[in-house]
């Protein structure tokens, strides 16, 4: 009977990590539109730090919010196991004969449970520089510190009552009976070429930023600006052999936000804004399944396929209230569309099995305290001109994509 | 959070009517809050628990309402007698005395063992053709010849030794000097055999020879000397001629010594003298004793003896001629002449002479010749007994050789003769190894092993030694012929006799068929089974790692109570080894599980697939795991295609039992068993490797009739086409029932899966739902509801034991309910045997 395979688990493992992940002056869940052009000839060094958390959770295909852990986590009942394994379906096939109580139709070998615990914790120098009053300038350069605890783990398994009943009956028996869900995962991924899920940590650097604000009008307390962010391809490349890999990084695109600024009274703005992202196409190694239920391809299937351009659009509103001179606070609400992935390659496989569950939609809300010493620096009652941010984020619903929440802590300074 | 911060912060402006604050506190703060207070989006949880594996019968005992009554049944049971087809309907008489061990029953198990001895058992126990004399004697022959060989030679040897010895104290201590006195020369006679016992005892020789040869020289020596003292004694007292002479004679005759034709003639004279001496009354008589005196003497010694006592007589025999002396000393004279002289001349002489004074004078002169020639021939004896002792020695050696030969020659024989007087067989009834029956001398196989397996229950209640002793031969016996029945399955002839030895010390495949003798050539399934079954009981008792009625019964009987002319320490072994009977009985289990594995399995193998995989295929390692197992019989040279559940039952009942004996076999004694065969292993670890074979082939068996066997109704079928794994048309049977019942307990209780008890309450529920009567209160064998019930005793004993084991596995409710339905029918059924 031999031991139970248990290669074809893994339902896109790969998921779990793979996030959208755009900051700094993209869409980064902590920021949101800027609608301030620095003065002319004034420069800005800032130092941005972030986490972001939850990413272990997701929004499903259908809205639900659930832990990928949960989500991800596969419950090998005898149908499951059937269909993975021929030396499962033979044990199951087995164990029915022994009477008439379908004894193997109630094996289970319990829930796999995956759990990844990913976190990300970057810091990004940003210089920005006031070209004139309508024009600011910006180049930033994330360094991301990737942080991945994972455990598998086996549990809800009834396999001990067949193991009481069947040891000793015959090696092949209590071999089938004798499967560890987790080491027939390690020990399929590290055959198949991938490498074994255990905890990562990482630091590297993130893909570069340029980017362009620019004023395009101002009428009274009406201001309407466009934002335009370049993102440059100098972060790792998608790793096909690494299912912890964030591969979210060296992507080409170009970004662009139009927003509205709208005072309302003298503590009050509301800012409306639409956000046109491109996504360029790119030329990756993926491995192509084979089909639907081969979510873990072979090393052999790896090709060099083309991901073609797509576009990434987000709109929403920001509510800042101005405190004080000093003390800021805004409210931060967008939704966001992500276009589904097209893959190509050159060897008709089917490459459409890479783009299942790529399109996906997002509502995230974000709350920003603020200090600024700018206007009292003018009033010459602090030392230096600075702002020292913080914000909030969350993911409140979505679908096809893992929940970021997160805090960012911003230090800018002016001069 | 709250507010407090803005209130701290903007204090002068919360209260002027400024509705931005409230439109602040709306859009930026309140969202805030929503999210602080938890209107984040809720995680869907997962609830997850261990699933259950099923736990219990899907079946539900029925509540029956009507019951038997006893009073009301009796012509409802049959009695064993009324039987028509006694050997039939007894084929469940092992399964009642293997299971029913309480007193109620007691009673009737013993009843129905006696009717079955009395029906069968007509013949007597033979020693001269007994299977297991030939085994034995096949078993010692060569080493018995081989071990004579070397005793005989080494004898030769002992005996050149012995002789060498003698000679030498022969020449030291019996050259006696001329002088030496006859009281001397007894003494140097003591010290030489002293002597001789001395130097014979350090020699290196059969200590066995050793010991008889020194014990005959005690007795012999002993014996000589006493006889030699005792003639110097009685010489010493002897006052006449005649005390002496038979003195002399008796000693010589006790002596076995041979006296010279001379000294011969001599003794015969002088008691002939001492005889005529003796009845010396008249003149005649006188006569005959000078005449014979005459004869005794030399020239000289008449000389001196007659002459100077009366010159006339001296004369008158002088001129006498040689048959005229020969008549005087025979009384015999004839002759007118003769007569006249005598008469006339001689005897008034002799009368005045006087006849007392011529017995005297004889007497008185005649003592110191006979003195002389006694030491003349006590020493010739003497000298002698050297010679004497070699020759008795070497008589002695060819004496031992002799029956060396001929123990060789018959020990068949001897081993019968000797086993005879253990055994004590009626000598007026005819031989049979086998249990036979009016019409047959070779009976089934499956009545031998029935015989077989009630001698074997027998045991467990017979108390006299004899009887235990008698039963275990007997059993012993049969197992030793059981090979007859067998035949190689790649060959078509029986097996003869004489490879009977052979094949138990050397196991193969073997098939068992019905009968040594028939001309029907099928091989049975069921006969495989009853194989294992009786083996597996026997093996309960004849196990040597563990205590058992063979201990105090036949394998007590030493082997020197059997060969009691043959003095060896060998012999001080058991005649019937309890390690041998250990061999013996795996022997012949192990042929069938031989021919198990082997191509002529009568298994038929069931994958995953439903595909049929012969053991052929599974032991190339060709097929995919099994769990289900078939057996069918073989009916000239193909396989039958339906399975039937009797046969599956009765084969796993046997498997769980042969497993189940087989336990500790790893502290065997058997030599056979712990040799190394060509694999490199010995049979114990084959066996013991064996036994997880079994146990899987058990599982096998188990699942073929609580999976493949069973009907929608939740009872078994009674067959199976095995091609198409379609159910027989025959409505269920009520025995298969019970028989699916037992044998699927009997695997729960081995191997502790649950499935087959599960399987096994379902049965006897779907039985109570579909097969019982409460018109009858009893179960309907079949279909026909309108059929008259009766039921064999044996029949109602064997549906019992069948349910026991699994009563204790019912809940309180229906064990009772079981009693309810049982009692009466099994109480009817004794009453019925105690009439």
């Amino acid at each position: 009977m031999g031991s139970i395979g248990f290669g074809p688990i893994f339902v896109s493992l790969r998921v779990i990590i793979t996030i959208a992940f755009f900051f700094v002056f993209g869409l980064s869940p902590a920021q949101a539109v800027v609608t301030s052009t620095l003065p002319e000839g004034i420069r800005s060094p800032m130092l941005k730090m972030g986490v972001i958390q939850g990413l272990e959770q997701r929004y499903t295909e259908d809205g639900k919010l659930v832990r990928l852990t949960d989500y991800k986590s596969i419950e090998f009942d005898a149908a499951t196991l059937s269909q993975f394994s021929y030396e499962a379906q033979t044990l199951i096939s087995s164990l029915n004969r022994f009477g008439v109580f379908g004894l193997g139709d109630s094996l289970n070998l319990g829930v796999l449970e995956i759990s990844a615990k990913p976190q990300i914790n970057y810091s990004a120098p940003v210089m920005a520089f006031g070209i004139n009053k309508k024009w600011t300038m910006a180049l930033a350069a994330p360094i991301i510190q990737y942080r991945n605890r994972v455990k598998l783990s086996q549990s809800f398994s009834n396999i001990e009552y067949y193991r009481q009943q069947f040891a000793g009956l015959s090696p092949e028996l209590d071999e089938a009976l004798d499967t560890d869900i987790g080491q027939a995962v390690q020990s399929t991924l590290v055959s198949k070429g991938y490498n074994p899920l255990v905890d990562k940590e990482e630091t590297f650097l993130g893909d570069l930023q340029l980017v362009s604000i620019y004023e395009l009008a101002k009428n009274g307390d009406t201001k309407s600006v466009v934002q335009t962010t370049l993102t440059l391809p100098t972060g790792p490349r998608y790793d096909s052999d690494d299912l912890l890999a964030l591969n979210s990084f060296h992507k080409l695109s170009i970004e662009n936000v139009f927003a509205l600024a709208q005072e309302i009274g003298p503590y009050f703005t509301i800012v409306p804004f639409y956000s046109l992202n491109y996504l360029f196409s790119e030329d990756i190694f993926m491995r192509v399944p084979k089909n639907e239920s081969d979510v873990i391809p072979d090393e052999s299937s790896k090709e060099k396929v083309t991901r073609a351009g797509l576009f990434i659009q987000q709109f929403g509103a920001k509510a800042v209230a101005h405190i004080s001179d000093e003390f800021e606070t805004s409210f931060e609400y967008k939704q966001g569309f992500r276009g589904q992935d097209k893959i190509s390659g050159a060897k008709s496989q089917r490459y459409e099995l890479l783009e299942k569950n790529t399109e996906s939609r997002w509502q995230r809300v974000a709350v920003n305290f603020s200090y600024s010493t700018v206007k009292s620096y003018f009033k010459k009652t602090s030392a230096i001109p600075m702002m020292v941010g913080l914000d909030i984020f969350d993911t409140i619903a979505g679908r096809n994509i893992e929940r970021q929440q997160g805090q960012e802590l911003s230090l800018t300074l002016f001069f | 959070m709250r507010f407090n911060i803005k209130l701290k912060f903007k204090k002068d402006t919360f209260y002027n009517e400024d509705l931005s604050f409230l439109i602040l506190a709306v859009l930026v703060i309140a969202p805030m809050i929503i999210i602080a207070s938890g209107c984040a989006p809720k995680i869907d949880e997962f609830e997850r628990e261990t699933p259950s594996v099923h736990n219990g019968p899907k079946l539900t005992d029925s509540t029956l309402t009507k019951f038997a009554d006893s009073k009301k049944i009796d012509d409802k049971i049959l009695t064993l007698k009324e039987s028509k087809f006694l050997s039939e309907k007894i084929e469940k008489l092992d399964i009642i005395s293997g299971y029913i061990n309480s007193d109620l029953l007691n009673y009737g198990k013993i009843k129905l063992k006696n009717e079955f001895k009395n029906a069968y058992l007509k013949n007597a126990y033979n020693t001269k053709k007994s299977f297991y004399t030939d085994i034995v004697h096949d078993q010692i022959k060569d080493d018995v010849l081989l071990n004579l060989k070397d005793i005989d030679k080494k004898l030769s040897q002992d005996t050149d030794k012995i002789i060498k010895v003698i000679q030498k104290h022969n020449d030291q201590y019996l050259k006696f000097p001329a002088e030496m006195s006859y009281r001397k020369k007894l003494n140097q006679t003591q010290f030489f055999i002293q002597s001789l016992k001395a130097d014979i005892k350090k020699l290196n020789i059969l200590p066995e020879f050793k010991e008889i040869f020194l014990a005959q020289l005690e007795n012999e020596s002993q014996s000589l000397l006493t006889r030699a003292i005792n003639l110097d004694s009685d010489l010493t007292a002897a006052t006449d001629l005649h005390t002496a002479l038979t003195a002399i004679e008796s000693f010589v005759k006790s002596a076995d010594f041979e006296l010279s034709a001379e000294d011969q003639i001599t003794l015969g004279l002088g008691l002939r003298l001492s005889k005529t001496v003796n009845e010396l009354t008249d003149a005649p008589s006188a006569l005959q004793a000078l005449a014979l005196v005459w004869s005794l003497l030399d020239s000289d010694s008449r000389k001196q003896l007659i002459a100077s006592a009366n010159k006339d007589l001296y004369e008158f025999f002088d001129d006498a001629s040689e048959s005229e002396i020969l008549c005087y000393s025979e009384k015999n004279c004839r002759g007118l002449k003769s007569k006249i002289i005598l008469n006339l001349g001689v005897y008034p002489q002799l009368e005045k002479f006087g006849l007392s004074n011529i017995k005297d004078q004889i007497n008185q002169k005649s003592i110191s010749f006979v003195l002389e020639k006694v030491n003349s021939v006590s020493t010739a004896t003497l000298e002698t007994v050297g010679h004497l002792v070699v020759e008795k020695t070497l008589k002695s050696v060819t004496d031992k050789k002799s029956d060396l030969k001929k123990f060789g020659k018959n020990l068949r024989t001897l081993l019968a003769e000797g086993l005879n007087k253990v055994v004590k067989p009626d000598p007026n009834v005819a031989y049979n190894p086998f249990i036979s029956t009016d019409s047959s001398p070779w009976p089934s196989l499956e009545l031998q092993l029935q015989y077989m397996r009630n001698n074997i229950s027998r045991l467990k209640t017979e108390t006299d030694i004899e009887s235990v002793r008698t039963t275990q031969i007997e059993l012993i016996e049969a197992l030793a012929g059981l090979s007859m029945y067998s035949k190689s399955p790649e060959k078509p002839g029986f097996l003869l006799r004489e490879e009977i030895p052979a094949l138990i010390s050397n196991p193969a495949a073997r098939q068992y068929l019905d009968s040594p003798k028939t001309a029907n050539r099928e091989v049975r399934l069921s006969h495989q089974s009853d194989i294992l079954n009786t083996m597996a009981a026997l093996l309960e008792q004849t196990a040597d790692w563990k205590p058992t009625s063979f201990d105090q019964g036949a394998s007590e009987i030493k082997a020197e109570d059997i060969l009691t002319d043959f003095k060896s320490e060998q012999l001080k072994r058991s005649f019937f080894p309890k390690s041998e009977l250990t061999a013996m009985t795996i022997s012949v289990a192990t042929q069938v599980l031989y021919l198990i594995q082997s191509e002529f399995s009568p298994l038929i193998l069931i994958d995953s697939q439903n595909q049929l995989v012969t053991i052929e295929s599974f032991n190339s390692g060709k097929s995919g795991p099994i769990v289900l197992v078939a057996a069918t019989d073989f009916l000239n040279g193909h396989r039958v295609n339906t399975v039937k559940l009797k046969d599956l039952a009765q084969l796993l009942l046997a498997v769980n039992r042969v497993s189940e004996a087989l336990d500790g076999i790893e502290q065997t004694a058997a030599e056979s068993l712990k040799n190394v065969n060509s694999t490199g292993r010995t049979q114990v670890q084959e066996l013991i490797a064996a036994q997880g074979s079994l146990k899987r082939l058990a599982v096998g068996l188990a699942n073929f009739i609580s999976h493949q066997m069973r009907l929608p109704t939740g009872l078994v079928a009674s067959s199976l086409s095995l091609y198409n794994q379609v159910i027989g048309n025959d409505y269920p049977q009520l025995l298969d029932q019970t028989l699916a019942i037992e044998t699927l307990i009997k695997t729960y209780e081995s191997t502790k899966i649950e499935i087959y008890l599960w399987s096994a309450l379902d049965i006897y529920y779907a039985l109570n739902q579909n097969m019982y009567s409460d018109k009858d209160g009893f179960y309907r064998r079949g279909r026909d509801r309108k059929a008259p019930l009766s039921f064999a005793t044996h029949e109602v004993f064997a549906l019992y034991a069948s349910l026991l084991p699994m009563k204790k596995y019912l809940n309180s409710t229906s064990q009772a309910q079981f009693d309810q339905i049982f009692d009466p029918w099994v109480k009817a059924s004794l009453l019925k045997l105690r009439n």
